[in-house]
């Protein structure tokens, strides 16, 4: 057993660190931290869901908060329209609710809705993107584009979204489930680690590693049998249902949802912070969303204009030094320490006499 | 006579006007070894790209145990009719370790949803086991590929393409750049494969392909020059001009 312990990747030790960190936490803070806690862990969901297609597929969407918006729009919605017309609809001589308003108020429907919503809008996006074969940057540069077209669209729509200001005074639910800011908090670390698992058991199984030959080479695995479009459709639909949950937890701790949430800017964001923990191992993603967060936020409080220069060295020292990230970097001396010992052994067994 | 295996006919493919080969006939049969050999540009790895369906051909027929699979996707035809290859360039995937490139590359679990359930098993572990040993990689399974040397990469493939469980086999230049040590290690390791499989080998190697080949086809400037056993065809006048010339070229 403690054999196989010291055989574990030095990430899965981090792993267990920022659970541990994140299960702790409200003990020792008060409920605004808690509450900023909270959204960093709705945002580590987030940063899961784009590991799994920027780190192991090598799918570097520059618009995965779309699908993280569209969840967090959903349960926005719902909560806006529960009470019949909002304010803000009655202001511009609106007296009926849209025709889909009905579906959105039943709680659980729009929570659903939610989760398939991303993930359908990823795997139809993916359906078209990848059997045209479309890949590399141009991936990239659609999904960026979509970005803006989402951000556009809900800024324009303001009979219905409020527009650029959002829908505001948005409860903290969940599935219907109303809670007070620390047991909140407690369920979003709970959903946390049950992405973390998924993400890991899907890391871990065959499919992970199809993921990852697709992102090695993409016509290789074609010729071991596979069809690399269907796997990317899959992951795309996956990791698009992972970012629409965590954009419905994500709205309840900041108690409202703008355009912005949709936008090239937090997808950018996202991309930072993996770039910063390292991507295709999990661990990268959390942590870097953790360490960028809450620096974010310390150093906001200590002064208003540090936080640009401080995250543009990180950034720099990142692609300079580091660039498969902390996690990334970790790995690396781990693995070159393992596999020093194991050619030592091979040479020193070659040298042997084979009698 | 029965079905072979693979039989190619007329087979012709153009590019931008340039006929990198002109109506070629191959037959295959079953628990053969075929040789291609041919002059650089000849041709050679044109067909195999038609024949695993990396190039779609312009006209012609390719079949697989009578069945046409001309033009097919190539997971269709490496995952349906379980046509293995290993390439010119090692073509491996770098960033995973040995182990895992084995992995990925075993036969029958495929698709999304088997992918997703699959479980490595005593018996998947023990096949993972038996190739690694065949490839003589079993020390270095946790090494990631990019690590390893040329001639080991070469070997990695080759143990990828054995975990597909192939029915035909189309090894394309096994010993390109390799040193004398490691052509004679990969040698042995191709000659066990021989024995078990349908093999198609692309080489230039002679040593190698007169000791290997039961029938020898020579491709020249895209077109079937001559086919035969190794005696016939070193005997075959328009086959030493076409060497003669290429080494006079030399």
């Amino acid at each position: 057993m403690l054999g196989k312990l010291k055989k574990l990747p030095v990430n899965r030790y981090i792993d267990a660190g920022i659970l541990v960190f994140l299960l702790v936490f409200p003990l020792f803070a008060n409920n605004y931290r808690v509450g900023f806690m909270g959204k960093t862990a709705a945002y580590m969901i987030f940063a899961l869901s784009l590991d799994l297609l920027w780190g192991y597929t090598g799918l570097m969407s520059f618009g995965h908060a779309v699908l993280f918006g569209l969840g967090g729009y959903m349960v926005g919605l719902s909560f806006t329209f529960s009470g019949g017309v909002p304010d803000f609809m009655s202001r511009m001589g609106i007296t009926e609710l849209p025709w889909f308003a009905s579906v959105l108020q039943n709680e659980y429907i729009a929570s659903l809705l939610g989760i398939i919503i991303p993930g359908a809008l990823a795997a139809i996006l993916g359906y078209f993107i990848f059997y045209s074969k479309v890949k590399g940057i141009f991936f990239s540069l659609i999904t960026m584009a979509l970005a803006q077209i989402f951000e556009t669209f809900f800024a324009n729509q303001s009979a219905i979204t409020n527009g650029t200001s959002g829908l505001g005074g948005l409860p903290r639910r969940f599935f219907g489930i109303e809670l007070r800011v620390k047991p909140f908090y407690y369920l979003t670390v709970g959903v946390v680690i049950l992405v973390y698992a998924l993400c890991l058991r899907l890391s871990c199984s065959r499919f992970g590693k199809a993921l990852t030959s697709i992102r090695e080479d993409e016509n290789r695995l074609s010729f071991v049998g596979y069809n690399p479009a269907k796997f990317k459709i899959a992951v795309f639909a996956i990791s698009g249902m992972l970012a629409g949950l965590a954009g419905m937890l994500f709205v309840p701790f900041n108690g409202m949802i703008s355009p912005t949430e949709l936008g090239i800017n937090l997808s950018t964001s996202v991309l930072v912070w993996i770039a910063i923990g390292g991507r295709g191992n999990l661990t990268g993603a959390m942590l870097g969303t953790l360490i960028v967060n809450w620096l974010q936020t310390l150093l906001s409080e200590f002064s208003a204009d540090i936080w640009p220069l401080v995250l543009g060295g990180m950034i720099l020292a990142v692609i300079f030094v580091i660039p498969t990230g902390i996690v990334g970097k970790l790995k690396e001396l781990q693995y070159n320490a393992n596999a020093r010992k194991t050619l030592r052994e091979i040479s020193q067994k070659e040298e042997l006499p084979n009698e | 006579m029965s079905e072979p295996l693979l039989r190619v006919e007329k087979l012709s493919v153009e590019f931008k006007k340039f006929k990198a080969l002109t109506d070629v006939d191959l037959c295959v049969n079953e628990g053969e070894v075929r040789v291609v050999i041919g002059p650089n540009g000849a041709g050679k790895s044109t067909l195999m790209d038609l024949i695993t369906g990396k190039t779609k051909p312009t006209s012609g027929k390719v079949y697989f145990r009578g069945e046409d699979i001309t033009g097919k996707e190539p997971y269709v035809i490496a995952e349906k009719y379980k046509i293995g290859r290993k390439f010119q360039n090692p073509n491996i995937f770098n960033m995973m370790t040995v182990y895992e490139n084995i992995e990925v590359a075993l036969s029958g679990y495929n698709t999304v949803f088997k992918s997703l359930f699959f479980r490595r098993t005593p018996e998947t572990r023990a096949k993972i086991d038996t190739v690694l040993e065949k490839i003589k990689l079993s020390g270095k399974r946790d090494i990631i590929a990019s690590s390893l040397s040329h001639g080991e990469r070469q070997w990695l493939e080759i143990g990828m393409v054995i975990a597909q469980d192939p029915a035909l086999i189309i090894l394309d230049e096994p010993t390109a750049g390799m040193t004398a040590a490691e052509t004679y290690k990969t040698g042995e390791m191709i000659k066990e494969l021989l024995a078990e499989h349908t093999v198609i080998v692309v080489e230039h190697d002679m040593d190698f392909v007169k000791q290997v080949a039961q029938i020898v086809t020579v491709l020249d400037q895209g077109q079937l020059l001559a086919e035969g056993t190794f005696e016939e065809i070193e005997k075959d006048p328009r086959v030493i001009q076409v060497y003669l010339k290429d080494d006079a070229e030399q």
